[in-house]
C-alpha cells in the first residue's frame, strides 16, 4: 500500500499555527472572564500575524508584511485596548454568562467544528501559498466563533466572537487569496476597524442604558 | 456619462458633509438636494448604459442595466425619504435636539451614498465594503433615539448583520479563488474581468460561494431564517426610522450556477446590494 508522503516542514509550521488559532478560539469559549477573552482575542491575532508574516517569507510576497503589520496594530494592539478601557470603566461584573453549561457548549463547539472540517476537505481547493487543510481549520475557527455569540449572553463576548471570526477568515484569505490586492486587504482591514468602533460604540449604550453587560434583559423586542 | 456616474458617487457623501456642518433647516434642504441630484443623474444615465451596454469611470465604477434597475428606485427613495423626513422629522429644542437633527440627516445622507456606492463601484470587494459602511452608519440611526427599545434593536442588528456579512466576506473570498484558476493569483475582483472569464471558473467553489453569499448577504436582507434582526429593528426605533419610504438594495452574490447542458458556470451581472432600512 501506498503511503501518503509527510507534509513538508512549511505545511507543518503553517498546519501548526492554524490549530493554534483554532484552539485559542476554543480557548475563548471556555474563558469565563471578559478580559481572559480578550487576551486571547489578542493572542489568537499575533497567530495571525506570524503565520501572515511566515508566509511572506517563504513566498517572497512584500505586501502581506504591509497587511500583516496593519493587522497587528488594529487587531492587537487597539482593538483590544479600547475594549480593556470599556471594562476598566465599566463598574460592573466582568465574567461573562452563558445560556448553557460549558461541557454542552464545547461539545457542541467540537462537532461544529469537526463538521467545518470534514466539509471544507471535500471541497477541492487549489492553493499555492498555504496547505488547504489551513482553510478547513479556518472554516471551523469561523464556526467556533460564531458558537461564541450565540451562547455568550453578554455584549463583550458576543463582540469578541465576531472578532474572532474575522480572524478566521483571515487565515482563509491567506490560504486560497493571498495575491488579493493590498487595497482590497486594506478596505477590509479598516472596515473592520469601524465596525470594532461602531461595537465599541453600541457596548457604550448598552451598559449606560442597562447598567450591565449582560444581554439576558434583551427581550422587550420580540418581533 | 462619466461626470454623470462621478456625480452619482459623490452626491450622497457631499450632502452627509454639509449635514454635519449646516444647521437642521440647511440640512433639510441639502439632504433633498442630494436626493434629486442623485435621482436626476440616474435617470440621465438610462439611454447611455441602454445604448452602450455599461457604464465605467476606469476600473472604480461600473454600471450595468441590471444594477442600474435598482439604482433608480434607491435614488427615488433617497429623494422621497428626505422630502418625508423634512416634515416629519422634529427634533427637541436645544443642544440635544441641534445634536439629533445633525446625526439624522448626515446618517441618512451617509447612509443612502454607501448604499448608491454598493450599486456602482466595480469590485466584489468593494460592494462588500460598502455595504458594510451601510450596517455601521444604519445601526447609528437605529439607536439615534437613545431608548432602550432602540438600543435594543440596534445591538441585534449590528450583531447579526455583521456576523451574516462576515459569511459574505467569506464567500467573496470563495469567488477570488474561484477566479484564481483563470486570472492568476493576483486580481482584482472586477466585475467585467469575472464576467468574462467565469466560465472558466471551478464550478464547485462557485456553488460554495453562492451558498454562502445567499446566507451572508441575506442575513443583511432579512431573509427567512437569518431575519430575526428585522421585526426588532423596525418596531423598536423611534420617530427616526419611522418614515414609510424603504430603500432595498439587494447584494445578490454575482454567480448563479447555471446548470446548462455543457455544464458550464456562468456568472450573472447581478452586483446591487439589497438592504431594508425601515
Amino acid at each position: 500500500m501506498m503511503q501518503a508522503p509527510a507534509p513538508s516542514s512549511f505545511a507543518g509550521i503553517s498546519d501548526l499555527i492554524a490549530v493554534l488559532v483554532l484552539l485559542s478560539a476554543f480557548a475563548m469559549f471556555r474563558a469565563q472572564l471578559l478580559r481572559s477573552q480578550v487576551r486571547l482575542y489578542a493572542g489568537q491575532s499575533v497567530l495571525v500575524g506570524i503565520l501572515t508574516g511566515f508566509l511572506a517569507a517563504t513566498h517572497h510576497i512584500a505586501e502581506l508584511y504591509v497587511f500583516g503589520a496593519i493587522s497587528i496594530i488594529l487587531k492587537v494592539v487597539i482593538v483590544p485596548s479600547v475594549i480593556i478601557r470599556f471594562l476598566d470603566r465599566s463598574e460592573t461584573n466582568l465574567s461573562s454568562s452563558t445560556s448553557m453549561g460549558i461541557a454542552s457548549m464545547t461539545l457542541i463547539a467540537i462537532g461544529v467544528a469537526v463538521v467545518g472540517l470534514f466539509t471544507m476537505d471535500s471541497i477541492h481547493f487549489e492553493s499555492t501559498a498555504l496547505p488547504t487543510t489551513a482553510l478547513a481549520i479556518s472554516v471551523a475557527t469561523v464556526l467556533v466563533a460564531f458558537l461564541l455569540a450565540i451562547f455568550r449572553s453578554d455584549v463583550v463576548s458576543q463582540a469578541i466572537g465576531f472578532l474572532s471570526m474575522e480572524n478566521g477568515v483571515s487565515v482563509a484569505s491567506l490560504v486560497v487569496a493571498s495575491g488579493i490586492p493590498l487595497v482590497i486587504d486594506i478596505a477590509f482591514l479598516f472596515d473592520l476597524l469601524v465596525a470594532a468602533i461602531v461595537f465599541g460604540l453600541m457596548m457604550r449604550v448598552h451598559h449606560a442604558r442597562a447598567k450591565t453587560l449582560s444581554t439576558e434583559l434583551l427581550d422587550r423586542l420580540k418581533g | 456619462m462619466q461626470i454623470a456616474m462621478i456625480g452619482l458617487a459623490t452626491a450622497g457623501l457631499v450632502a452627509a458633509i454639509a449635514a454635519w456642518l449646516f444647521p437642521e433647516r440647511p440640512s433639510k434642504f441639502v439632504t433633498i438636494g442630494g436626493g434629486a441630484v442623485s435621482l436626476v443623474l440616474a435617470v440621465s444615465l438610462i439611454s447611455k448604459v441602454s445604448d452602450a451596454g455599461h457604464a465605467s469611470v476606469g476600473t472604480l465604477l461600473y454600471l450595468d442595466p441590471l444594477s442600474l434597475v435598482f439604482l433608480i428606485p434607491t435614488c427615488f427613495l433617497y429623494l422621497a425619504t428626505a422630502i418625508f423626513s423634512a416634515g416629519y422629522v422634529r427634533p427637541l429644542a436645544g443642544r440635544a435636539g441641534v445634536r439629533y437633527a445633525r446625526h439624522f440627516y448626515a446618517g441618512l445622507n451617509l447612509f443612502c451614498w454607501a448604499m448608491i456606492a454598493a450599486l456602482i463601484v466595480n469590485g466584489l470587494a468593494l460592494v462588500w465594503v460598502a455595504i458594510e459602511i451601510t450596517t455601521v452608519v444604519s445601526v447609528l440611526l437605529v439607536a439615534i433615539d437613545n431608548n432602550d427599545g432602540a438600543a435594543e434593536a440596534a445591538w441585534k442588528y449590528l450583531l447579526i448583520a455583521s456576523l451574516g456579512l462576515g459569511i459574505g466576506l467569506i464567500a467573496t473570498i470563495f469567488i477570488y479563488a474561484a477566479g484564481s484558476h483563470a486570472l492568476g493569483s493576483s486580481y482584482s475582483l472586477s466585475f467585467n474581468l469575472l464576467l468574462a472569464n467565469a466560465t472558466k471558473f471551478p464550478a464547485q467553489v462557485v456553488r460554495l460561494a453562492f451558498v454562502l453569499a445567499v446566507i451572508g448577504y441575506g442575513t443583511k436582507v432579512g431573509f427567512f431564517p437569518v431575519h430575526t434582526w428585522l421585526p426588532d429593528a423596525h418596531s423598536g426605533v423611534g420617530l427616526a426610522l419611522r418614515i414609510s419610504s424603504v430603500c432595498q438594495l439587494l447584494c445578490d452574490t454575482a454567480i448563479l450556477p447555471d446548470n446548462r447542458k455543457d455544464r458550464r458556470q456562468r456568472i450573472s451581472p447581478r452586483c446591487p446590494a439589497y438592504i431594508r432600512l425601515g
